[in-house]
């Protein structure tokens, strides 16, 4: 034994008399490093209630809350993290999966308090002394669990495109697939921006894990135009998804393409297409075979309800149809996905106006319920003058020909007036019919413009040119051509609601030539039948409704997509119908006993 | 000018407002004869919606009548110009709600140029002032209806 082994228990003794170095130095002295992970904070406005922070937790110490004060919003639960710190173990990982960068953690470490449930609280909403601390940890570029990379869909290059009709996106190979749908957090907060509520999570989650099948079950469960959706639907769901706070939205459109592209060749015996339905004796008229008829009419076959679609065309299909171009929607994708529908035992009487051929009050009277929903295919006109020269179109109406096959000679350059979706698609088939120039005219700004953003992208990469804060007054006719005289604009003072309208400037008259103008500023609903029983009806001309059933002011009448809402997008009719069958069947039902 | 302005004489404060009030009575009649003829219930409320306003500016001017001053109230009014460029529209018993808004915002283009004119042609004094704030009263319903037609007809344009 040396000699220090035998000194060393009485050294330590050296310091029996000192005070402990926390009394000599309180706690409360020494701050938490920079970056030290100490209590959460949380950016209130920042954070969406996405939960994917309680989902990474590994010690199940997050629970998402209701807030007081806070309601649920388009793109926000409302709900926020309330974190149990008896189970932190201050890890971070919620930090570093947060997708919005709302969630971090301050450097206060120390707390104390008699009470075990003041333990739990949501940091951001109650009142802690570290509420607003810069100091602490939070996440960085490099630490971010998420991929904010979107998976860029194929399409022909702009140069091609421009020579044809033909799909312009291509689809998702398998591999780009997975590795998109793998960027998904499964939060839901697209759930609730999708107008037919589609379980978006669970069908991506299908595609993650192979099981396409079940895929296909859970887009049918809410909408029977998975195709065309994936395709051309305004995806209200990425504008919320919680990646695109920080990064890009998963493609969630294109991943729904992606399982109809892959079951298609199965899809009759997946959905059980063709086997005999229940059936409860009751029959529904719907008039109209746009996307809305069409759901309410799948739905409604599968209530075991037999069902006659009266069309006033010669084909179905509505506005997908006859407002929405090849390049962006195929017609026979659509004639398949409309066949899949039929083939559930759906009647169908084609070039039948209601209104006109029949009418509603003889419907009425020979089916259990009514569903209208005619759309709202009329073009609105600007009453200027020169609205009657030759050349100068409507743009539904074009499309319309189009639609049909027709392929009409608009000469050399075009004007379309007009900023929403079907002005892009009236622009873009005018480049397709061979326009070298296409000027597109708005009253208000590119910011005010309520096309989608892609749509106005992919417009831009294919030669159209934007004149903004312009309108024509007047168009006549100067040789051969078209002289639309246009005055400029510029936005004026906010009024009382805070929005800045287009004025025109005094004196800023100019001419565009042009072999052919297009009109293309709104639709609206031709209603006229609904005054053959009464069935109430907007100043707009849309059927007046109750917003909770879709029933008219007529028992076992009801009416939904464009031409109760007005002029929407395809999903949102589509939704109408499902709920519409709905609630027709609950009707029905009461009808029996 | 039309035969109407040309005939247009006014010696007194009394005598315009009177004219202003007859003016308003008889928007008041027009739309509520279009309300009677239109066949679409919708527009029949429009067009009762539109006649109720023309009271309501009765009302304002026969208050000017009984002694209160025509002050306006402070609004910034501003020209959005819609109507202006529009083609005659003639009411009928099928006018959509967008020509019922044609035909209105055009009655008050035509009431506030006669106005102006009428303005125009006063001596420096209380009638030339009253004038112009009738003018400028008709602009402000004009604008309430062309902002209308701009959120509502004009959504995508």
């Amino acid at each position: 034994m040396s000699l220090k082994d035998l000194i060393s228990p009485f050294y330590a003794w050296k310091r029996a008399l000192d005070k402990p170095f926390t009394i000599n130095k309180p706690v409360t002295e020494r701050e938490g490093a920079a970056r030290y992970r100490g209590f959460h904070v949380n950016d209130i406005e920042k954070c969406i209630g996405c939960g994917t922070c309680e989902e990474i937790c590994q010690n199940e110490a997050i629970d998402m809350v209701e807030i007081a004060g806070l309601e649920p919003k388009n793109g926000d639960s409302g709900l926020r993290p309330m974190i149990d710190y008896g189970r932190c173990c201050w890890c971070a990982l919620c930090v570093d999966v947060c997708p919005t960068g709302s969630l971090g953690m301050s450097n206060d470490y120390i707390w104390v308090t008699p009470n075990a449930e003041e333990w739990r609280f949501t940091p951001g909403v109650d009142e802690k002394a570290w509420k607003d601390d810069d100091k602490g940890y939070r996440r960085t570029e490099e630490a971010w669990l998420l991929n904010p990379e979107l998976t860029e869909m194929p399409v022909m290059n702009p140069e091609t495109r421009k020579q044809t009709f033909e799909e312009m996106a291509l689809g998702f190979t398998d591999e780009m697939a997975v590795d998109e749908a793998s960027r998904c957090l499964e939060c839901g907060i697209c759930v609730a921006a999708c107008p037919t509520h589609m379980d978006i999570p669970e069908y991506i989650r299908a595609i993650r894990e192979g099981r396409l099948e079940e895929g296909l079950e859970i887009l049918y469960d809410t909408n029977p135009f998975p195709e065309s959706c994936g395709r051309i639907c305004t995806a209200r769901c990425q504008d919320v998804c919680a990646l695109g706070h920080n990064g890009e939205p998963i493609a969630i459109r294109f991943l729904k393409r992606y399982i109809t592209d892959r079951t298609v060749e199965k899809k009759y015996q997946i959905l059980g297409i063709g086997k005999e339905l229940p059936s409860t004796g009751k029959k529904v008229a719907v008039i109209g075979g746009g996307p809305s008829g069409l759901t309410a009419a799948y739905y409604l076959r599968n209530y075991g309800h037999e069902v006659t679609v009266f069309e006033k065309h010669n084909h179905l299909g509505g506005m997908l149809r006859y407002g929405i171009p090849e390049y962006r929607l195929p017609k026979a994708v659509l004639d398949r996905e409309i066949q899949t529908i039929l083939d559930t035992g759906v009647e169908v009487k084609y070039n039948i106006e209601v209104g006109r051929d029949i009418s509603l009050q003889e419907l009425r009277q020979q089916y259990d319920a009514v569903y209208i929903s005619v759309g709202a295919q009329k073009g609105t006109q600007m009453p200027i003058e020169g609205m009657d020269t030759p050349g100068v179109l409507v743009g539904v109406d074009f499309l319309d020909r189009i639609a049909e096959g027709e392929r009409p000679d608009l000469g050399e350059r075009v004007v379309v007036v007009g900023g929403g979706n079907t002005a892009m698609d009236v622009c873009r088939s005018s480049v397709r019919l061979g326009a070298r120039e296409v000027f597109v005219l708005y009253r208000r700004t590119e910011a005010e413009m309520p096309a989608n953003r892609e749509e106005i992208e992919e417009a831009k990469e294919e030669g159209v040119q934007f004149q903004f804060l312009v309108t024509p007054i007047k168009i006549s006719k100067e040789g051969e051509r078209l002289a639309i005289e246009c005055l400029r604009m510029q936005l004026g003072e906010p009024d009382a609601s805070g929005r800045r309208r287009p004025v025109p400037i005094e004196g800023s008259n100019f001419t565009i030539q042009a072999d052919t103008c297009i009109m293309a500023i709104g639709q609206k609903v031709d209603s006229s039948m609904a005054q053959q029983v009464e069935v109430k009806v907007t100043r707009w001309g849309t059927f007046e409704v109750n917003p909770d059933t879709l029933e008219t002011s007529v028992p076992g009448v009801f009416a939904g997509g464009d031409c109760e809402r007005g002029p929407e997008d395809a999903i949102s009719a589509i939704a109408d119908g499902k709920k519409a069958a709905y609630f027709m069947h609950r009707f029905l039902q009461k009808k029996t006993t | 000018m039309s035969e109407q302005k040309r005939s247009l004489k006014f010696d007194s404060i009394d005598s315009v407002l009177s004219f202003a009030i007859s003016k308003e009575e008889e928007a008041y009649h027009f739309y509520m004869t279009w309300s009677e003829k239109s066949r679409d219930a919708a527009i029949k409320e429009v067009l009762v919606e539109f006649a109720r306003e023309e009271l309501r500016h009765k009302e304002l001017i026969l208050e000017v009548k009984a002694g209160k001053p025509f002050e306006a109230k402070p609004q910034q009014v501003y020209d959005l110009k819609i109507g202006d460029y529009f083609v005659p529209v003639k009411p009928s018993e099928e006018m959509s709600y967008q020509d019922a808004l044609q035909v209105a915002i055009q009655r008050e283009i035509g009431a506030r140029e006669l106005y102006e004119y009428l303005a125009s042609i006063s001596a420096e004094g209380k009638i030339k002032k009253l004038f112009e704030s009738l003018a400028k009263e008709e602009a402000k319903h004009k604008m309430r209806l062309e902002q209308i037609y701009d959120d509502e007809i004009y959504r995508e344009n």
